[in-house]
């Protein structure tokens, strides 16, 4: 299925182009047409995406080409703003694409079955679509205007389908909150932009590259440009603190949380790092704060999930926490490692998804894990798939979530900062302990789910609920058995030098993340020792989950949940650290008050429009004052005509500043030797004390030949 | 057919008024054959202006198909017109909302169609004329005009409140242009001894490269530049504008965010800031302060609005503050995004009226709490509205991101407007100072939250979002202390801060302000599109609403195809505006005394990274004569610009400070 490069160049921009074809036809005609076609339409341009995307990998490894690139149109070009449509397939997109189209593909798939009784049918189909072509573009953009398109495109798309059943306004509101909160983000991607744009001159990816290869780029410019990136990319892959959108978001169909908030799209921020890693590696600082807020993330959501009854909001957390596991791989540089752990993640994460999307359909729509139980009886092919990916995740020895949390942790031990390095040699050891106990909670609150949903006892579900719960189709079992042997397996991609692998991965993508900061070779004993107590802690954690849950629930349970002062704890986890109050309470609230009675109420309608308003009263008031004069009496007309006479007379011959002044000067002029007639007021008396001769006198002045005008008020009548 | 070749411009310009004239005489009760008339009439005129745009030559950057009559030989007036790069895309733009507009008032409006008709036609004469004019006095004349049509709209078929918002925007517009009348008066005066009096904007121009108003310039700039603000509207002088936009019918409200609004922001192009460029470089930061308050506050107040147009017209104000920031940027790049913008708002906005005129007609009532759950009911509507929505908040692919993203880029670039010279220290104690005081309030608004619900709720709640917040603040604002501990947030800005450069620079941090901008306006249109489309129908009336009909959809339609092609294609529109926008950013900046902008794509850029570090101590150590020498601490631009302004030698560089060069097609009748 190889291509030769220059045939499969022009096939490229097809890869996300295809789901977009297939987007606007659901879109724009799909309800009108019978679900088969739909179907057809959505499953058919993504499965061609897949095959191009082997394709174009398939190449690559041949050896034909070291990447693909390709432009498609100069999509704006202005002054130094110029931005191509260009896409580029190297190793690690080339992993990322076949990630999204075949994930994405298995999705697809089960959503055939998952959403058959939907009415939005063909809509449901056109936004997954959409997001396809969105994701793609993001994985394959070479420019970061046009990443930046994928990047909101896939914001877009979430914020669609979280929102799909909008009827519901919580579920459009956790939309809405979606949005808003990757809208945070992408502020930190656009002035990223600026910076980069305005120092280097380039937004595309390739050339940023040469300009840091000639060193063209300092510590402190890529310092603000990555910190505004990872604002960036905790918006879209759910970091602190940006990450309480993410829990919300479960309120979309299960296939969505499965693809866009477990697979890929919250991985964009991993993917953009990694992408990015030459400008990182240009600024500890920007690679500390990255691997901080990781660590931090990984243990601090994993916290929360276990206490969570929802059996979405579980994963959602643990989405959130592994999410946290890569950008620790990430942060010290590893991102082969990160991105191991990203593609592992897409396997058991989307099974675990899809899983309890199944059990959730099964139940009609009971997502309550205190609802459920014993329901691996009844649903054998899911709990065998979920279980499976279970054993993946909490690292069960060999299975990929093992291996691919290995690496992280591993790196994590062996991390050194560059030139920070001796400052930060603590920091390295402290980051890998937060992972490896964040590793033994995910196997506490993994092994709870799985007990609490299939094993403790029988059914607690309602009589009408439990009757009807049934094993699903097979288009929803298929994809489930395809990822569960693919979080088995996946291992395989990534096995490390200490089990005698090759870590394949590493070496694949090294051409584009260059070598992993340590390799596991020389260092054998530590190796083991990270590995083994990541996996005792990851046991320490089953062993917890069994005692409390597996049988029934223990005793001492309700001691925890209920009892002072321990039920301090749990009312804290349950109540998710109470994260969103406090964002309520600091930011939404006060932005909300200071928006309508400051800024609307008070400067906008009182003072601004106030003023004009007022000018606008003057206006008339003064209209008003001189309608008085206008009553249409002969005498009152004349009387105001003396009045205004007399003073007329009164101003013009009452002499002014300037006049006095002329007259003083001729005074001196003509008198120079009467000093005397100046007075010390400035005010000139004439010689001759009789008014008439110095009106006379003065009229005579050629400067006053003719009289100044006079501003006075003219009693006319203001219009009205 | 030659003769209307060469007349092209004022063919367009007075078809509408011919057709105005002549459908006074239709009959007052027969309806559809008058419409039938305007919206033929507009249509041919959209035609007329597509040929005009496809004779356009972008690469000559002067004034093209141009026109000169003799009008009033004794004062130098002259009926003169003609297009440029700026203006070619919004008669464009005019022309095209025209049909749409007309075709909207078969069911927007039902009684005296007819002489709404004609007021829509006069309009959009006088909006053209003020686009083409190339004489002072015919720009004021075609200005004044506009104003006539568009009160009458407001005050005869406008809502509860039109006469006050008629008369408010009547008087608001007069107040600004009177002043601009004074000043063009006192210009062409001021220039008269450069060979007669003339009112021709190319000679005006062309002689005030060479004169030398002195202290008078100033006055200028901000006479013109008033009038233009509010015609804008720049905040503060945006308050009419929500009244008349909520009073306004559809039609009106369209033509009047669409086009009207834009020529506030072509005339400070083409007038203010052209004609005053040493003026307009002393207001330039407030401008940009002024755009970028706009474009958050605009945001802001439009988040809390309950009424449908009014959070649209708040919206405008929020949009075109991007324009102006590009506009004022004088970077290519801005004032490309600027002129680019503007189209996009005429569509996106124009969109957004148009589409609140129809849930108008069904129900009668504009409060977004009136609604809610139209998606179910209205799902083709629902789609076209979110999609405009997603235009008008910039969402890549559409047509708004390709305006702002440019504005943002350019402005960012903006070199030589320095307000203030700091040093890294000075810098990064403000920064710390002004992370510590917003998380200081934060805890303060938590611990306010907590007393009030302490009763009702448990208290560890609160006393973990309490103690959360301290150790955000903390972690946030402690200041760097030796190699590493705290003030991580500070800290980049402290190393970055040794590029004085960058953080001087206004226009660099006003760039980052409004790149804010992109959060609220997601904020405010989603809460709409929340309020009118999801949940629940609340209210019976609702249930039973008809989808578009299929003229509302050919109505919609064209906004809906150009949003999106703009979004994907926009280089065929950015080709017609870049030679012009290069030629305006250099020669504003060669003529004003600032840096030269950026052209190409590619910089050396080894040479303008900052590489240099901060050293350790920097935090502690202030530059010693900082604090004293205000001179240095609060000049407007970059000392070596300043001393360039004062060279001698820059008034008699002609060839940069020409601007439009020779018209390209110059013809004397008289």
């Amino acid at each position: 299925m190889s291509f030769e490069p220059a045939t499969l160049l022009r096939l490229i921009p097809l890869i996300p182009l295809l789901p977009l074809v297939g987007a606007a036809v659901n879109g724009l005609f799909g309800a009108r047409m019978p679900r088969w076609f739909v179907s057809l339409t959505a499953l058919g341009v993504v499965f061609a995406s897949f095959c191009l995307s082997l394709a174009a990998l398939l190449t690559l490894t041949s050896g034909a080409a070291p990447e693909l690139r390709t432009t498609l149109y100069t999509w704006m070009a202005s002054g130094t703003v110029t931005v191509n449509l260009s896409f580029l397939v190297n190793p690690l997109s080339a992993v990322m694409i076949l990630v999204v189209t075949g994930v994405g593909f298995l999705i697809h798939l089960y959503s055939v079955g998952y959403m058959s009784h939907d009415p939005g049918y063909a809509r449901y189909f056109a936004y997954l679509n959409l997001f396809t072509f969105a994701m793609l573009t993001l994985v394959l953009a070479d420019s970061l205007p046009l990443m930046f398109l994928g990047w909101e495109g896939v914001g877009l798309c979430s914020y669609l389908l979280i929102g799909f059943w909008f009827t519901d306004i919580e579920k459009a509101s956790a939309g809405k909150k979606a949005f808003i909160v990757n809208r945070i983000g992408d502020f930190g991607f656009l002035v990223a932009m600026m910076l980069l744009l305005r120092f280097t001159g380039t937004l595309d990816i390739d050339a940023l590259h040469r300009v840091v290869t000639a060193g063209g780029i300092g510590p402190a410019l890529a310092t603000g440009v990555c910190l505004m990136l990872f604002l960036g990319a905790t918006g879209k892959s759910a970091q602190l603190p940006l990450y309480i959108w993410l829990p919300d978001a479960m309120a979309g169909p299960t296939p969505v949380s499965a693809l866009i908030h477990a697979a890929t799209m919250v991985t964009a921020g991993v993917y953009m790092v990694a992408r990015l890693g030459f400008l990182f590696a240009l600024s500890p600082i920007a690679m500390l704060t990255v691997a901080s807020v990781g660590a931090a993330t990984a243990i601090f959501a994993a916290t929360i999930a276990t206490a969570q009854n929802d059996i979405k909001k579980v994963l959602a957390y643990s989405t959130v926490s592994q999410l946290g596991f890569m950008f620790l791989a990430a942060g010290v540089g590893a991102y082969a490692a990160a991105v191991f752990h990203l593609v592992t993640h897409a396997f058991f994460k989307a099974c675990l998804f899809l899983g309890s999307g199944s059990v959730i359909h099964g139940m009609s729509g009971e997502q309550d894990i205190r609802q459920m139980g014993g329901l691996r009886k009844k649903m054998p092919i899911t709990f065998a798939t979920f279980f499976v990916a279970t054993l993946a995740i909490t690292g069960f020895p060999l299975t990929a979530g093992f291996i691919s949390k290995d690496a992280v942790l591993w790196n994590a031990f062996a991390a050194s900062f560059g030139a920070y390095g001796a400052v930060f040699a603590g920091v390295a050891k402290l980051l890998w302990g937060v992972g490896a106990i964040a590793a033994g909670f995910t196997a506490f609150y993994m092994w709870r789910l799985v007990f609490l949903t299939f094993f403790s006892g029988e059914l607690r579900a309602r009589p009408e609920v439990a009757a009807h719960v049934h094993e699903s189709s097979w288009t929803m079992t298929l994809p489930l058995v395809l990822l569960a042997v693919l979080s088995l397996l996946g291992g395989a991609l990534g096995w490390p030098h200490l089990l005698g692998g090759a870590d394949r991965l590493s070496a694949w993508l090294m051409p584009v993340v260059g070598p992993a900061p340590v390799s596991g070779e020389g260092h054998a004993a530590m190796e083991w020792l990270s590995m083994s107590t990541a996996t005792l802690l990851g046991v320490a954690g089953f062993a917890l989950a069994f005692i409390l849950y597996a049988r029934r629930l223990h005793p001492v349970l309700a001691t925890l949940v209920t009892a002072r002062p321990y039920r301090w704890l749990y009312l804290r986890l349950a109540g998710k650290w109470h994260v969103d109050e406090l964002y309520q309470a600091t930011v939404v609230q006060p932005l909300e008050w200071v928006s309508r009675v400051i800024l609307y109420e008070a400067v906008d309608k009182r003072v601004i429009d106030g003023s004009v308003n007022l000018v606008g009263w003057v206006g008339r008031s003064v209209g008003f004052l001189g309608q008085l004069f206008q009553t249409g009496n002969i005498q009152k007309y004349l009387a105001i005509f003396a009045v205004a006479l007399a003073v007329l007379l009164y101003g013009w011959l009452t002499p002014s500043a300037g006049q006095l002044e002329a007259a003083q000067a001729e005074a001196r002029l003509v008198a120079p030797a009467m000093p005397a007639l100046a007075q010390p007021d400035g005010a000139v008396r004439p010689p001759s004390s009789e008014p008439g001769k110095q009106l006379k006198m003065k009229l005579q002045h050629p400067l006053l030949a003719k009289p100044p005008p006079q501003r006075v008020a003219r009693p006319q009548g203001g219009g009205r | 057919m030659s003769f209307f070749a060469d007349h092209l411009l004022s063919l367009i310009v007075f078809l509408p008024m011919l057709g105005a004239l002549l459908a006074l005489a239709f009959p007052r009760e027969e309806h559809s054959g008058v419409r039938g008339f305007a919206l033929a009439l507009s249509v041919i005129d959209l035609a007329l202006a597509l040929w005009l745009w496809r004779r356009f030559d972008p690469s000559n950057t002067g004034m093209q198909l141009y026109e000169l009559v003799a009008w009033i030989p004794s004062m130098g007036i002259s009926y003169s017109v003609g297009v440029d790069g700026v203006s070619i895309l919004l008669v464009v733009l005019t022309a095209f909302l025209a049909p749409l507009v007309i075709l909207s008032t078969y069911s927007s409006v039902t009684e005296r169609i007819r002489e709404y008709l004609v007021c829509l036609l006069f309009l959009q004469t006088g909006m053209l004329g003020a686009f083409v004019a190339t004489d002072l006095f015919l720009f004021y004349v075609f200005w004044e005009v506009m104003l006539v049509p568009m009160y009458f709209l407001i005050g005869i078929w406008g809502g509860r409140r039109r006469i006050y918002a008629a008369v408010k925007f009547f008087l608001y517009t007069m107040a600004g242009s009177l002043l601009m009348l004074v000043a063009i008066l006192y210009l062409v005066y001021a220039v008269r001894d450069q060979g007669g009096l003339t009112f021709s904007y190319l000679e005006v121009v062309r002689r005030l490269g060479t004169a030398d108003l002195g202290g008078a310039e100033l006055w200028l700039f901000a006479a013109f530049a008033l009038a233009f603000a509010i015609k804008v509207p720049m905040f503060p002088f945006h308050t009419w504008l929500p009244d008349a936009h909520v009073e306004a019918p559809t039609g009106g409200s369209v033509v009047l965010a669409g086009v009207l609004l834009k020529l506030g922001t072509f005339g400070f192009l083409r007038y203010a800031l052209w004609m005053f460029p040493k003026a307009a470089v002393v207001f330039l930061p407030a401008l940009g302060l002024l755009a970028v308050i706009g474009i958050i506050y605009g945001a802001l107040v439009s988040m809390v609005q309950t009424d449908f147009k009014r959070l649209i017209a708040f919206s405008s104000v929020s949009h075109l503050g991007f324009v102006m920031l590009g506009l004022v940027a004088m970077t290519v790049s801005g004032v490309a995004g600027g002129i680019l913008q503007m189209v996009n708002h005429g569509i996106s906005t124009g969109a957004l009226f148009l589409l609140v005129g129809v849930i108008y007609e069904r129900r009668h009532t504009r409060q977004l709490d009136d609604f809610g759950g139209l998606a179910k009911v209205m799902p083709r509507y629902a789609a076209i509205f979110v999609l405009i929505a997603l235009s008008s908040a910039g969402l890549p692919g559409l047509n708004g991101f390709v305006g702002e993203f440019m504005i943002l880029m350019g402005t960012f670039q903006s070199e030589g407007v320095v307000l203030v010279n700091t040093t890294t220290a000075e810098l990064a104690w403000v920064g710390i100072a002004a992370v510590g005081l917003v998380a200081l309030l934060a805890v303060l608004l938590t611990a306010v939250s907590v007393s009030q619900r302490l009763a009702r709720e448990q208290t560890g709640t609160k006393a973990a979002a309490v103690g959360a917040v301290a150790v955000l603040a903390l972690l946030f604002a402690c200041p760097p202390v030796g190699n590493f501990a705290g003030g991580w947030l500070v800290r980049p800005l402290l190393s970055a801060g040794t590029n004085q450069e960058l953080f001087g620079e206004v226009f660099a941090l006003l760039a980052v302000l409004a790149a804010s901008g992109v959060i609220f306006a997601a904020v405010y249109l989603l809460i709409a599109t929340q309020r009118v489309f999801f949940g629940p129908v609340h209210h019976p009336e609702n249930e039973h609403l008809s989808d578009l009909s299929a003229r509302e959809q050919t109505v919609l339609l064209p906004l809906v195809v150009v949003a999106v092609l703009m979004g994907i294609f926009p280089q065929p529109f950015l080709n017609t505006i870049n030679p012009t926008a290069t030629a305006i950013a250099q020669s504003f900046r060669a003529r004003a005394g600032l840096p030269a902008p950026a052209t190409s794509s590619m910089q050396p850029a080894a040479v303008q990274a900052p590489t240099v570090r901060a050293p350790e101590n920097s935090m502690t150590v202030p530059s010693s004569p900082a604090g004293l020498d205000l001179q240095r601490r609060l000049p407007w631009r970059r000392p070596q610009n300043r001393a360039a302004v004062n060279e001698p030698t820059l008034r008699s560089t002609a060839s940069p400070v020409l601007p439009f060069p020779a018209p390209a097609r110059t013809e004397v009748k008289k």
